[in-house]
């Protein structure tokens, strides 16, 4: 054999193994169609025509609470929301730096929340909240900031490596969406139209330590120039959700903060801005309390949309051919989606439509 | 060692586990990192005594096994409500059943994940349980609050009592501020918070484990 021949054949050889390895390993990523949805908020993003006035960064307090859609549909506001499950803070910010390399924004609203935790927490959460990031310095600073002490950062650069054990756990998710998930999300909100009052939500248990970390205050101060630095204001939030319960010595540092740096800082759970936004926690919330469901969402992003207004200039863009034509397709699926919910509440008692 | 790693990974778990988007995070803030060494859970019952009765709500577990008269010192870390140990990081199910009816329940499913973290409310007792994190079908015990007056601890000190009442039945505390104290052992812990308005009157008392 020629040596010409020699390097053909080994070449094909290594591209034929890369292929194979490459599609091995996206056999057996998670998909996220069927159950937990919530993993593929993040990629999500990158299905949205990237041309937003106002993002949303947090965790399962942002992209439950706020509808995007309330706030195209009555404002005109273009919005996105960047969130997952417990995404920590430093992640929300290399999240801010990676969207700011698509676009941006005019307003950006950070839900606080997550000031609560100073390191790493979980692995499944970190995987949610890292994987659907494109690749960029923003992605591996995150990785490197979120890593518990048994994770890799070769196993975020190659997924098989922590995914290789689910070949007896493929299911036919994994097969369907080999080439990418369907949108399950309208501009990163997940949308459940059912509800469950909020009754006997725990006090508070007390802590022996109300400070945030050092890591935190960090990280929000990073935040914070970084939007000033690209001319963004930022909002900082606690949305209405009553459990985990927000300590008032929390609330303290938060307002301490947002003086001193002159922040807006709205906490939804004060009266005054309860009894104005009009959530009800007897038809408002899915889950007792944790989140609210499309109608108290609707309700929130109704109250938040006409603030945006009144203070930062947003101009209804709802004449706006290409953005309209973006959003009348979100609009249609979430249209689509309670109806479905609705349709599954009637017949099976619940949203997924599973049989009791 | 292997008692070492086991509990480690329990108040990994811990961490990790309570609900998503963060259960009460309750024991120290300040301590929160990885690893804890505990005591193995049988330990404590050999030095439990009982509580007065008086003490617990009528149809509701009481601590009935406290010594009003413990000296300071011997100090149980595990919640005893109807002769039952409740040990903080340990399955959760047979306990909560073997408590009886509650009356009431909070339940907060975790973010994205099937397990749900669980406030059952006795009289002035409550119990938190949370999912295992890699398997979310296990409850375990997260911590035991002491909320009123109507129940409490092993060694006979509740809601309403004084800080000086605290010292004399547990003596001096392993570490305190002037809102809590805490005595701790071998990872496990008894907090005591007291009144904001009256710090000299405790408000609410905490089992739980420590994290170090």
């Amino acid at each position: 054999m020629g040596k010409k021949k020699v390097i053909f054949a080994g070449a094909a050889m290594l591209v034929t193994s890369g292929v194979l390895l490459a599609a091995a390993q996206r056999l057996l990523q998670p998909k996220y169609m069927s159950d937990v949805v919530e993993g593929n908020l993040i990629a999500d993003y990158y299905n949205t025509g990237m041309d937003h006035d106002v993002l949303f960064i947090g965790d399962c307090e942002c992209y439950e609470n706020f509808s995007p859609v309330e706030l195209w549909e009555k404002y005109g506001i273009s919005s996105t929301i960047r969130g997952s499950a417990q995404q920590l803070i430093w992640q929300s910010y290399y999240l801010l730096e990676d969207t700011l390399r698509y676009e941006k924004p005019d307003v950006v609203v950070f839900n606080v929340l997550s000031m609560k935790y100073g390191e790493p927490q979980s692995e499944a959460y970190n995987r949610m909240s890292i994987e659907g990031m494109r690749w960029s310095k923003s992605k591996i600073d995150c990785i490197n900031a979120s890593m518990t002490e048994e994770e890799s950062f070769l196993s975020y650069v190659f997924p098989i490596l922590r995914y290789h054990s689910r070949w007896s756990e493929l299911t036919s998710d994994d097969f369907q969406y080999f080439f990418g998930a369907e949108p399950n999300f309208f501009s990163g909100y997940y949308l459940r139209a059912d509800a469950k009052p909020a009754e006997n939500v725990p006090p508070g248990t007390p802590l022996t330590d109300y400070s945030f970390s050092d890591n935190c205050w960090n990280y929000l101060d990073k935040m914070m120039s970084l939007c000033a630095k690209n001319d963004i204001q930022l909002v900082l939030i606690k949305a209405p959700s009553l459990y985990p319960y927000w300590y008032e010595e929390w609330d303290g540092q938060i307002r301490e903060y947002a003086e001193k740096y002159h922040l807006p800082y709205i906490n939804f759970l004060d009266a005054d801005i309860q009894a104005q936004t009009g959530i009800d926690y007897n038809t408002d919330t899915y889950d007792a309390g944790l989140h609210l469901n499309v109608y108290g969402a609707e309700k929130l992003s109704d109250w938040f949309g006409q603030y945006l207004v009144d203070r930062y200039d947003l101009e209804d863009r709802s004449g706006e051919a290409k953005l309209a034509a973006e959003w009348d397709e979100i609009t249609a699926r979430y249209d689509a989606e309670i109806e479905r919910q609705l349709e599954n509440l009637r017949k099976y008692g619940n949203v997924k439509g599973e049989a009791q | 060692m292997n008692k070492k790693i086991v509990c480690a990974a329990l108040a990994a778990m811990m961490v990790c586990s309570l609900t998503a988007c963060g259960g009460d995070s309750s024991s120290s803030a300040a301590d929160s990192s990885s690893s804890v060494a505990a005591e193995p859970a049988s330990s404590a019952a050999d030095v439990t005594t009982s509580a007065p009765d008086a003490t617990a709500p009528a149809d509701a577990p009481a601590s009935t096994d406290a010594a009003a008269d413990a000296p300071a010192g011997t100090i149980t870390y595990d919640y005893v409500a109807n002769g039952m140990k409740i040990v903080v990081g340990e399955p959760a199910d047979e306990i909560i059943a073997n408590l009886g009816t509650y009356d009431k329940v909070f339940e907060a499913p975790s973010c994205a994940y099937t397990g749900t973290s669980m406030y059952y409310t006795y009289g002035g007792l409550q119990v938190v349980t949370y999912p295992d994190e890699h398997d979310q079908t296990l409850n375990r015990i997260y911590e035991v609050d002491l909320l009123d007056g109507t129940v409490a601890t092993n060694e006979g000190i509740k809601v309403g009592d004084s800080y000086d009442d605290m010292v004399a039945k547990y003596g001096q505390p392993t570490q305190e501020t002037t809102v809590f104290a805490m005595y701790k052992a071998d990872g496990k812990a008894v907090e005591f918070f007291f009144d904001k308005d009256n710090p000299d009157i405790i408000s609410e008392i905490v089992y739980t484990i420590i994290i170090v």
